[in-house]
């Protein structure tokens, strides 16, 4: 494999990554940004996102440590 | 290269999007616009914003270390930071609940530790992540989060809830 051609994969994985993340979280942020008319409700919903996502978000990093040799932090 | 190029910047546009995101509430069944949002959900929304950003920083950390555009040093450092941000999250996440002036003490400073580490992150992505494009925007989600702690910290106080 040639050096243009290696570089051009190496930037379609980061694209691929970097556009994934993006439509993801655009429809994350569009349900999170329309209220409804219960407060509590809405509120309650945030706590309950925010915490899957917090999880999510250890566990994703702690996958890649583990693939990497790294200890869980 | 050009379907590269363009999936690129609609990664980037789509990235705009999100950031520029207003809460609203639904309009009534009158169809008269809804209330404003309270101040505690602007609060809350605001951290829901955190957590979107960071995951969206693991990911791009993670893409760019497969990539070959972050040093597994680099990786190690910068990961584990995060890990440290999101559990810190994880403690202020519950106190934004129902704050109390009681929980103001708390609440600044797990803010002020967001805002420690988010800064050595940026310092530790300036140095590590070799790509231009996924660097800035990795430490724009990753300042993003310090912007948006010094906005929960305003709301709650201009709204009276904390000193």
């Amino acid at each position: 494999m040639n050096l243009a051609a290696a570089v051009a994969l190496k930037l379609a994985a980061l694209v691929a990554a970097l556009t994934a993340i993006t439509v993801e979280d655009l429809n994350a942020i569009k349900q999170e940004s329309t209220l409804g008319p219960d407060v509590a409700a809405n509120i309650e919903n945030f706590q309950t996102s925010v915490q899957a996502i917090d999880q999510d978000t250890i566990d994703q990093l702690n996958a890649a440590r583990k693939a990497q040799g790294l200890a869980e932090a | 290269m050009k379907k590269i190029a363009s999936r690129f910047v609609c990664a980037v546009l789509l990235l705009a999007l999100v950031s520029c995101a207003t809460l609203h509430r639904q309009p009534n069944a009158n169809g008269t616009p809804g209330a404003p949002p309270t101040s505690l959900e602007t609060v809350n929304y605001n951290n829901a914003q955190i957590a979107i950003h960071n995951r969206a920083i693991a990911k791009a950390i993670i893409a760019v270390n497969q990539a070959g555009f972050l040093e597994p040093a680099y990786f190690d450092s910068l990961s584990a930071a995060q890990i440290k941000v999101t559990r810190i999250h994880e403690l202020l996440t519950p106190l934004l609940k129902n704050p109390t002036p009681a929980d103001g003490p708390a609440i600044r400073a797990l803010l002020g530790q967001l805002q420690q580490i988010t800064s050595d992150m940026v310092n530790i992505g300036n140095v590590g992540i070799k790509n231009d494009q996924s660097k800035a925007a990795a430490l724009n989600d990753i300042r993003a989060i310090s912007s948006l702690g010094g906005v929960i910290l305003s709301t709650l106080v201009t709204a009276g809830v904390i000193k």
